[in-house]
């Protein structure tokens, strides 16, 4: 399951590679981890979880993703997250019907750790699958 | 009226988060109804805060006490380091009386759960009480790093333990909103 949301979700960037978002990343568009020493702006996707709702009969499993944009300065990383968000909401990636939908992005005011950290910025999308 | 309308995270002090949501939103939510719904809801979010505490990450490892300039800012942290005053013969061929601290003593095993601890939940009426609200938050002055153990860093992929647990209840807390209404239209029969 992991695995094919991974490439379901590069193959969608891949697919978009004239998108502000693939441009400004280049291919550093990275699935759980960045390597150590990446250059920015940079993004890592990752599956959070999947749950069964279990609300409703027919209801299928959640599932979270979440897309960390970093980027060396404030600017860059809100316009990385907006192409992110640009991209990715309310699109199709792994199965008829199960469209992703931004459900908060977060710390689009920047989040360090410390000042050599770049500027972070989270965006989750959910989907029923 | 709707349930579970909406939900949402905030950044709050410290670098903590909490995930907030809003039960049996309407014009205006009549007393009884609200105080059968925080009655029914609080059990639910403390089995969240329960279930965010047994997938919360604890740290094993052990951490290099004394003076750290590049953590805390400066401040010393973890415990004493053992000193002992010896002689020591200087440059000079002098000998001088100082304190060293014992190289054996300066890795001790961390006592942590600050972030486990840090986890809370509350259930509330809303102050124009049109709303119930719950509240399932992480992170305080200690645990400050709560956001990075849930959401991740550029060095370190995230560690979910608040957003599993949250969904993981999510289904009990629409039935206990179900049921509240429920037992408030019985009691107006």
């Amino acid at each position: 399951m992991i695995n094919e949301l991974y490439t379901a979700i590069y193959n969608h960037f891949l697919a978009n590679a004239d998108h502000q978002f693939a441009k400004m990343l280049g291919d550093r568009f990275y699935a759980n981890e960045a390597p150590s020493g990446s250059s920015y702006p940079c993004a890592v996707y990752h599956y959070i979880m999947g749950v069964d709702m279990g609300v409703m009969d027919g209801d299928g499993d959640m599932v979270e993703l979440q897309i960390n944009c970093y980027a060396a300065d404030l600017t860059e990383v809100n316009e990385l997250s907006v192409a992110c968000k640009d991209l990715f909401n309310r699109a199709t990636i792994i199965g008829e019907g199960c469209e992703f939908q931004l459900l908060y992005n977060l710390m689009v005011g920047g989040m360090r750790q410390d000042d050599a950290s770049p500027f972070q910025s989270s965006l989750t999308f959910q989907t029923l699958v | 009226m709707a349930i579970a309308k909406k939900k949402k995270k905030d950044v709050i002090a410290h670098g903590g988060f909490q995930i907030e949501t809003e039960y049996l939103d309407g014009e205006v939510l009549f007393q009884r109804l609200a105080d059968i719904l925080i009655e029914e809801l609080t059990p639910v979010f403390s089995s969240m805060e329960e279930d965010a505490k047994r997938r919360c990450p604890v740290s094993g490892q052990s951490e290099r006490f004394g003076w750290s300039p590049r953590k805390s800012g400066g401040a010393f942290f973890g415990f004493k380091e053992k000193a002992t005053r010896v002689k020591a013969r200087l440059r000079s061929g002098k000998f001088k009386t100082i304190t060293q601290t014992s190289l054996n003593e300066r890795w001790r095993s961390r006592s942590s759960g600050r972030l486990k601890s840090s986890i809370s939940s509350t259930v509330v009426q809303r102050n124009d009480r049109t709303a119930v609200l719950g509240f399932l938050e992480a992170g305080n002055a200690e645990a400050f790093y709560a956001r990075w153990v849930e959401f991740g860093t550029i060095k370190m992929a995230p560690r979910p333990f608040l957003r599993p647990a949250f969904y993981a209840h999510y289904s009990r807390a629409v039935d206990a909103c179900n049921l509240a209404v429920y037992r408030w239209s019985r009691e107006n029969d």
